[in-house]
């Protein structure tokens, strides 16, 4: 008992609460529980312990897997029964059927319980299912309960009016000083993580192992990841690198471990980059998985390899225009990309005006053009792409291709080839009537490949005449 | 067959390269035309196609072997590597960034796959996105194929356990569940292992999607939640080839799924890149006999760089031109390795010899001829034979020359500012074989250019030359002593020019190390050692060739004009400058200058266009608009391309009509129209009353919608839209 509250810090309300529940062997179940709470916020963990804790029979079935029914009866079974190779079930009526017989063998009113993960999966499978779940009992001889756990609110599950209404109980976030318990916790493996990776002198070791140096990165750390980010796992994971950045001077005899200003100077604009990436979510998909990467700033590449890939990649995803510029693409293929946008971006009845050289009119047009022009300058680009006709994307192709070339095959397999690469949403089928495109992709991209091609995007959109 | 929805409005879903195949694969080279193996132009064509391919093949290798392994060491490591991951739930992946074009990569895949199975594990998935189009199918397609996917390599290896295991483990595709799979992976590795496979550690899973893109990002979003589930007992790895970059995961994974992903990222080489390593290291040397004349050549790569970017489309288009060049015409199989071509001139028949003085280029050879050898020529076959072995041996020989010379070329000049020859090796073969370079502007500006090169700079680039020139050497020496011919050049007197080939790039070496250890030796100074530059003179004339009388004179010329100004390294530059200038006007003379030409250098573009660069509406203009094109028929002759006659198919005579219109046509107009050119004579109010004509109008008005060329409109009755301006 003692040692779940030690390994599940700052859930005693919650622990104490399913104890409650579920605590008493030989009182009958609740029917069904509502868990929710943000992702990261141990609903899974405490159940699981507690579960074992009252070594109940236990099923613990992730809903994303059951993309059909059969998985999620036949997964039921197997995990209850204890012969699980060969249980056939399609149906719910086989499903109650098999767990009545199971009844019918077990001679005491043992307690069972479904832990149903990631349960707002359900609510797409089938009506009937959920509604089956929360009153499972009702239908068969077992002492059994089921247990629904998301991170949506209760409200989200639109349940059947007159359905029996699970008790719900609910796990909040993690606070700042939570989370600094939580994460201190592991402390050994983050020293051990940077101890495998590195080899040095024992009186570094030693130092490193300070639960002191670890408390104080851990302050500074939270200090600037606690606004933008209350995920454990995310912080857990980006504490990981950083600490290892952390550690690197101390580790290098620049600055002693026990001059907090200095290292604080130190780890400041480290952690500052590192949130930019959170930001964009990609350092939390990469980890250094080897040794050489530690002394890299950007944890991503894992290798010093011969390429120095490492920045580009990281501006890559820094920069929308550094991105299409590291683009290849065929010469034609750029052109009709410019094409599609600025069909996407114009309004048809402009083309006239913005493509061909004597379109007549030109004054008038050009004040009333300027009046409208007012309102609705915000309108095109910032409105989103419209779709266009493949007719429409040639004939605008055409047009701002200086140069004459026929309508070949290649030339139309590069539509395809666009749509594929998601630069533009299509249609794959072909429809010859019908075929409608649009162009999904921003101004910032648009331009920078405009300019590997020489082209002003801005002279031909609407928007900017 | 697709081409038929190649209408108007049609999108073409030809994967690049794809229709390329399919025009090889009709021409000789499948069964239905073994009779073909029999003719001699045929057997040519088949070698050297297979060594061509074998090259490929190996430069394929080469390339992708740093890439592989660096992604094989990585699958190693991650199975190593996980006992230790503290972080639950967390796949590791690598991201392979291929190109654009996707279908160039399939190979690479395909060799990944290979090594993987080598060296790591025997399980490994590849999952096309058209086998994902649920979250079932790709579970089931997956774990099918991890299962079952050592079979192939295990069917006779392995003793009764395997063949137990693999009896037990005949699943039924529905039954492949990520269960079945903890299951069997359980049963195979975690219980049998310590008893009999003690060194046998756990094997990693490989699940590869080459094409990442056309994924559908939800099932892609849920397959990866579920493995995370089970990574923790199964070591998973994904592979995912992404085509565009690493964005696009961002892009498709919200962030609850990017967190159970551990990425690394691999880059492939850029397309660019690998077609320049194909073309110079295949198509654009020595080894191959067949060559693409500038035009020919600049069409495959226009096709490349402008339209698509597919290597493999490119490879396929250059055999397509091979095919073309060598497509029933015994005279090519002339078009040979210069080993077997004096059998290949044994074998011609007296008519294919009598082609071959057709030729255009055998008419200037012939001029400079004095009579008697022409009377020769015509009249005795053997003496034709002989004269005629020489002269591609010539060809071979200036072709050797003529690589060598584009590639010492494009050393020099690769690193000149603001280049206008151009960088890489293809567009300077481009260059050189449409017109004479060395009398073009921009050649004569690198030359000058190169004249104000410094000392070092220079130096490195004559070493870079030497490699080249070493390379080459090596590439034929194996060949040589087999060519006897060369030597026997003496006893003729028809040799215009024996000093290329083998010989040729000997004398260029051993001219450029003089010069590099002049370059080296020389000093900046401006003061002038008359004795030391007299050395390296003399020490020049003892290597150069005799004859060469006039470059001698303009050297010292040259010497003597600007002596005074120049420091000896300065001096030294500008000789070999002239020297290089000198060299490359006699080797980098185009090809359609030689004799022969023809036989080894493929030149029929407009042909050839026309199957590579395929145009569907450009062809089914022509077929409406001038149907005798296609159907050689006798009635259907017109006198202009916009005249209109009876006897034109319906379906023409309405499209031509229709182009008359403007957006919207009017059915009744038309139809009046349509019944005026079928019955010229008639009386206006009967003629388009006749049924009839009626019904052929509305089959031809169908049948135009149905090619795309116009669509019902609900805005006016009676009234059809034109789809096409």
């Amino acid at each position: 008992m003692e040692e779940m509250y030690n390994k599940l810090p700052c859930r005693e309300d919650q622990l104490n609460n399913l104890l409650d529940l579920l605590g008493e062997s030989d009182e009958p179940l609740p029917a069904s529980l509502f868990v929710s709470g943000g992702m990261a916020t141990g609903k899974s963990l405490c159940l699981t312990t507690v579960l074992q804790y009252l070594n109940y029979k236990h099923v613990f079935i992730d809903c994303i897997e059951c993309y059909s029914t059969k998985i999620l009866y036949e997964s039921i079974l197997a995990g209850l029964s204890d012969d699980y190779m060969d249980v056939k079930c399609d149906s719910l009526w086989e499903l109650v059927n098999n767990l009545n017989t199971l009844s019918n063998q077990q001679n005491n009113y043992e307690a069972i319980v479904l832990v149903l993960d990631r349960a707002e999966r359900l609510r797409n499978i089938d009506q009937n299912i959920i509604s089956t779940l929360l009153r499972l009992r009702e239908f068969c001889n077992l002492n059994i309960c089921s247990i629904f756990v998301t991170h949506l609110i209760y409200d989200n599950f639109y349940f059947k009016i007159g359905v029996r209404e699970p008790i719900k109980l609910y796990f909040p976030n993690y606070n700042k000083e939570e989370l600094f318990k939580i994460i201190f916790l592991s402390q050994k493996s983050f020293v051990r993580y940077l101890t495998t990776n590195n080899d040095f002198g024992c009186d570094i070791k030693e130092e490193l192992e300070r639960p002191e140096l670890f408390a104080n990165f851990l302050n500074a750390f939270l200090s600037v990841f606690y606004r933008p980010c209350r995920d454990l796992i995310e912080l857990q994971h980006m504490a990981r690198v950083n600490f290892v950045k952390y550690c690197e001077p101390i580790i290098k005899n620049e600055i002693k471990p026990n001059d907090l200003s200095k290292l604080w100077r130190h780890i400041a604009p480290i952690l500052k980059t590192s949130l930019e990436l959170l930001y964009l979510r990609i350092n939390t998909t990469k980890t250094p998985t080897q040794a050489q990467s530690l002394g890299k700033e950007n944890s991503e590449e894992a290798q010093p390899q011969r390429y120095n890939f490492d920045n580009i990649l990281k501006e890559e995803l820094l920069s929308t225009k550094t991105f299409a510029q590291s683009f290849e693409l065929p010469y034609y293929a750029k052109y009709l990309l410019i094409a599609a946008y600025l069909a996407s971006y114009n309004p048809p009845k402009e083309d006239k005006r913005l493509f061909m050289k004597n379109h007549g009119k030109q004054r008038k047009k050009l004040q009333h053009v300027r009046a409208k022009a007012k309102i609705s300058e915000k309108l095109n680009t910032q409105l989103g792409p419209k779709v266009f006709t493949l007719d429409r994307l040639l004939a605008i192709f055409y047009a701002i291709l200086e140069e004459r070339i026929g309508l070949t095959s290649n030339l139309l397999a590069q539509i395809a080839t666009l749509v594929e690469l998601r630069l533009i949403a299509g249609s794959k089928e072909i429809d010859l009537d019908t075929s409608k495109y649009k162009c999904i992709i921003g101004y910032d991209f648009i331009s920078a490949v405009a300019q590997t091609v020489g082209f002003n995007v801005r002279k031909y959109l609407y928007d900017f005449m | 067959m697709e081409s038929t929805t190649s209408v108007s409005k049609g999108v073409f879903l030809f994967s690049n390269g794809f229709k390329k195949t399919k025009h090889s694969k009709k021409k000789p080279k499948r069964n239905p035309f073994e009779s073909l193996s029999k003719d001699s132009w045929y057997k040519t064509f088949k070698y050297n196609w297979n060594v061509v391919e074998n090259q490929l093949k190996e430069l394929h290798e080469q390339t992708y072997s740093i890439l592989l392994n660096d992604i094989v060491s990585y699958v190693k490591l991650v199975n190593q590597e996980h006992e230790y991951s503290t972080l639950e739930g967390i796949i590791p992946s690598a991201t392979l960034l291929t190109g654009v074009n996707q279908p160039d990569y399939v190979n690479q895949f395909l060799a990944l796959i290979d090594r993987i199975r080598e060296d790591v594990t025997p399980h490994v998935a590849l999952i096309n996105s058209q086998d994902a189009q649920t979250v079932k199918h790709l579970v089931e397609s997956a774990v099918w194929q991890l299962i079952h996917g050592q079979d192939v390599l295990d069917n006779s290896a392995n003793d009764s356990f395997e063949k137990d295991s693999s009896e037990r483990f005949k699943l039924k595709k529905n039954q492949c569940t990520l269960k079945t799979l903890l299951n069997w992976y359980q049963a195979k590795y975690v219980k049998q292992s310590p008893k009999k496979y003690k060194p046998v550690a756990k094997k990693t899973l490989v699940i590869i999607m080459p094409d990442f893109e056309s994924f559908n990002c939800n099932i892609l979003q849920d397959f990866v939640m579920i493995i995370s589930s089970y990574v923790q007992s199964l070591p998973l790895v994904l592979i995912f080839g992404v085509a565009t970059s690493v964005s696009a995961l961002h892009k498709s994974f919200p962030y609850h799924v990017s967190s159970k992903l551990l990425i690394k990222v691999f880059h492939s080489h850029p397309s660019h890149v690998y077609m320049n390593q194909v073309l110079e290291n295949i198509f654009l040397s020595h080894t191959s006999p067949f060559h693409l004349s500038g035009k020919a050549f600049e069409l495959m790569t226009d096709v490349f760089l402008f339209y698509d970017f597919s290597v493999t489309g490119l490879i396929q288009s250059i055999k397509y031109c091979m095919i073309d060049h060598y497509y029933g015409d015994n005279i090519k199989s002339l078009c040979c390795v210069p080993e077997q071509l004096d059998e290949a001139i044994n074998n011609l028949t007296k008519d294919d010899l009598e082609n071959i003085r057709q030729l255009l280029s055998f008419r200037p050879f012939l001029e400079v001829q004095d009579c008697e050898t022409k009377i020769g020529l015509f009249e005795d076959d053997n003496f034709f034979r002989e004269i005629l072995s020489k002269e591609i041996n010539k060809l071979h020989d200036y072709v050797h020359s003529f690589y060598l010379c584009i590639r010492l070329l494009s050393t020099f000049v690769k690193d000149l500012p603001k280049n206008t020859l151009g960088k890489t090796v293809r567009e300077l073969y481009a260059k050189c074989s449409l017109e004479c370079v060395t009398s073009t502007q921009p050649f004569k500006e690198c030359m000058q250019l190169l004249n104000f090169q410094s000392q070092i700079k220079l130096g490195e680039t004559i070493k870079a030359a030497l490699k080249d020139v070493n390379t080459c050497l090596q590439v034929t020496s194996p060949i040589k002593p087999l060519r006897s011919t060369p030597s026997k050049n003496n006893i003729h007197n028809i040799t215009l020019k024996n000093d290329l080939g083998q010989d040729f790039a000997k004398t260029i070496k051993i001219h450029l190390m003089t010069f590099l250890r002049q370059i080296e030796n020389a000093s900046n100074d401006a003061s002038v050692f008359t004795n030391t530059d007299m050395d390296t003179e003399n020490d020049l004339d003892n290597v150069n060739i005799p004859g060469n009388r006039y470059k001698l004179k303009e050297k010292l010329l040259r010497a003597t004009r600007v002596e005074k100004i120049q420091s000896e390294y300065e001096m030294i530059r500008a000789r070999f400058v002239c020297y290089l200038e000198e060299v490359f006007t006699k080797s980098l003379q185009p090809p359609h200058t030689q004799t022969f030409h023809e036989i080894l250098f493929f030149s029929d573009v407009a042909n050839v266009k026309k199957q590579i660069v395929g145009s569907p509406r450009g062809a089914l203009h022509t077929a409406l608009s001038n149907p005798i094109h296609y159907l050689q028929c006798t009635c259907c002759h017109l006198s202009s391309v916009d005249s209109i006659s009876d006897t034109l198919p319906d379906v023409s005579i309405a499209y031509k009509l229709h182009r008359e219109c403007g957006k919207h046509i009017n059915l009744y107009d038309w139809l009046q129209a349509f019944a005026a050119v079928l019955r010229p004579d008639e009386d206006d109010e009967d003629r388009y009353k006749d049924v009839n004509i009626q019904v052929r109008f509305t089959r031809a008005v169908s049948e135009l919608q149905f090619l795309g060329f116009i669509k019902s409109s609900k805005r006016k009755t009676d009234h059809v839209m034109r789809l096409t301006w």
